[in-house]
């Protein structure tokens, strides 16, 4: 059955010839964990890292005794020389413990200053971060407005954004210019105090017309709370109006202050087309016909062609499928192309073309 | 010496830095072999688990003529298949239906699946397809290999590849469907 047709076999043989995926974090431990122990896994550093080490801690701890026996000298204290040791000893694994955290194996006294020292650079390195963003959200351009307003819509059906600060759409009749211009002064104030360094610029949903029973995002950004006519309080709110609607939206800014917002949602109804792309003619009762079905549609017209331009299959019928039938026999399994003519109900037409597959 | 050779020498000698390795190196295709023949995530991670502890027991019988990575497939492989038995979900010597005969020519073009996808449809088949299909289609032994492997005729093997096969074609072709176009006006 694997034959040079046998396309099912292909894809999933191509799929996964490469397939991998990365296991998930603890798996390997798990395994070590089933095996003998025959030689211990080596540490972060080389056997030779010991030696240094060992020599360092001797090296501190006879500086010790040298320190403390001076000191003793200059104190005029005498002290027995073992309770010296007995000091120095449990300094010496607390040196080396600290020498591994580095690779260089060198003096230790010099190293731990290293360790030390960097992660006070790193820290002053990326405390200079935020100091450097914040100059750059000052310096935003104006035009990114329309950027940020359109980077979070995901949009079903095509519409323009306008943000209501350019001025190009007619504020909502509640709010008084000398709101506006307030509005773009407070904005400019978040702009600068954005301490998260993103540019918080108010964006407002704009009226739209959209066909019944899709869903709509309302996108919103830029304030500090929302509180939606529909009781929501996110950011974004998501609707599938039934009939034309407004929306309202009241804003708490950053600075405190509050504004309404009106958008109008008018609803209609349009003409869908849903159309598959596959079919198998086995009379097993599923998808044994290719059938095109859809809402709002006055005029209709289907035609099937082979992949050679034969005609096999005309209907005007929406409710009459091909079945997969032609001239008596049965159509080969294969690729073929549709053209659909159809009308809206205002007789707007529309054609839609694409190609199916016979599947035997 | 090659890597591979020095892994595999580093295993026999027991080091676990060498074991190491070689899990490094092949977990995550053998993750995603595993994958194929189990119905989760977590049961293919604990088929991996059994079959790297076989892995690294055995390793000395490993002989250098064919390829290691072969060598790790074929335990992860037999790993699955003993991790599907002893769930007891053997497949009944079911009824041979002569559909098998019936399967025809492909000649589907399949296209917008994602491995994703093709994952998610090998997982959903029952076991015993599921497993007939992975060895058939993606490993490519023979009927005769996977009934002895399975303990299950050559016929059995057939039918149980049909099914697979006739399943997998349907599920695709609900897929498409779901994936219908809308058209927005």
């Amino acid at each position: 059955m694997t034959t040079q047709n046998d396309n099912l076999g292909n894809l999933f043989r191509e799929a996964f010839r490469d397939y991998e995926k990365q296991p998930g974090e603890g798996l390997w431990e798990k395994i070590a964990a089933q095996q003998p122990a025959l030689v211990p896994a080596p540490k972060a550093f080389p056997r030779k890292g010991w030696y240094f080490i060992g020599g360092g801690a001797a090296l501190i701890a006879t500086l010790c005794v040298v320190y403390f026996s001076i000191n003793s000298q200059q104190d005029a204290k005498l002290q027995p020389e073992s309770a010296q040791q007995k000091l120095v000893q449990p300094l010496a694994p607390l040196a080396a413990a600290e020498t591994t955290s580095s690779d260089k194996p060198s003096i230790s006294e010099t190293r731990i200053k290293e360790v030390v020292t960097t992660p006070a650079t790193e820290r002053s390195s990326t405390a200079s971060e935020p100091s450097n963003a914040s100059p750059l959200t000052t310096t935003a351009p104006q035009e990114s407005q329309a950027e940020v307003a359109q980077s979070n819509k995901q949009q079903r059906i095509a519409n323009n954004i306008t943000p209501i600060t350019t001025g190009s759409t007619t504020p909502p009749p509640a709010t008084p210019p000398a709101t506006l211009s307030r509005l773009s002064e407070s904005l400019d104030l978040n702009e600068t105090k954005g301490e998260s360094g993103t540019v918080n610029k108010l964006s407002l949903p704009e009226n739209k017309t959209i066909c019944l029973g899709d869903e709509l995002l309302l996108p919103a950004s830029g304030g500090k709370f929302y509180h939606w006519s529909t009781g929501e309080t996110t950011e974004s709110i998501r609707v599938i109006p039934q009939s034309s609607t407004y929306y309202s939206l009241t804003v708490t800014l950053n600075d405190n202050t509050q504004k309404v917002h009106h958008v109008r949602i008018d609803v209609k109804e349009c003409a869908t087309l849903y159309i598959a792309d596959a079919f198998s003619p086995n009379g097993d009762g599923v998808n044994d016909e290719f059938l095109a079905f859809g809402t709002n549609i006055s005029r209709f017209s289907m035609k099937i062609y082979s992949a050679n331009g034969q005609m096999m299959f005309e209907t005007n019928d929406i409710n009459q499928g091909w079945n997969g039938r032609f001239k008596g026999g049965d159509a080969p399994g294969d690729v073929y192309f549709y053209v659909v003519n159809f009308t809206d109900s205002n007789g707007q037409p529309f054609v839609r073309k694409g190609r199916l597959f016979l599947l035997r | 010496m090659s890597e591979e050779e020095e892994i595999v020498n580093g295993c026999i000698a027991g080091k676990a830095s060498a074991q190491e390795r070689l899990y490094k190196r092949y977990a995550p295709k053998m993750l995603g072999l595993s994958l194929r023949y189990t119905k989760s995530l977590q049961e293919a991670e604990d088929v991996l688990q059994d079959a790297f502890i076989k892995i690294l027991r055995c390793i000395e019988s490993y002989k250098a003529e064919g390829s290691l990575e072969g060598w790790i497939r074929k335990i992860v492989v037999n790993t699955a298949l003993n991790h599907y038995r002893d769930t007891k979900r053997i497949m009944a010597q079911d009824v041979i239906d002569d559909d098998y005969n019936s399967v025809k020519e492909d000649t589907m073009v399949y296209s917008n699946f994602n491995t994703a996808d093709l994952l998610n449809l090998i997982q959903s088949l029952p076991e015993g397809y599921r497993v007939v299909f992975n060895l058939y289609e993606i490993e490519g032994y023979n009927h005769r290999e996977i009934g002895e492997m399975l303990e299950i005729s050559e016929n059995t093997s057939k039918s149980q590849l049909s099914k697979a096969r006739m399943r997998l074609r349907m599920k695709l072709e609900a897929l498409q469907k779901e994936r219908i176009k809308k058209i927005e006006t």
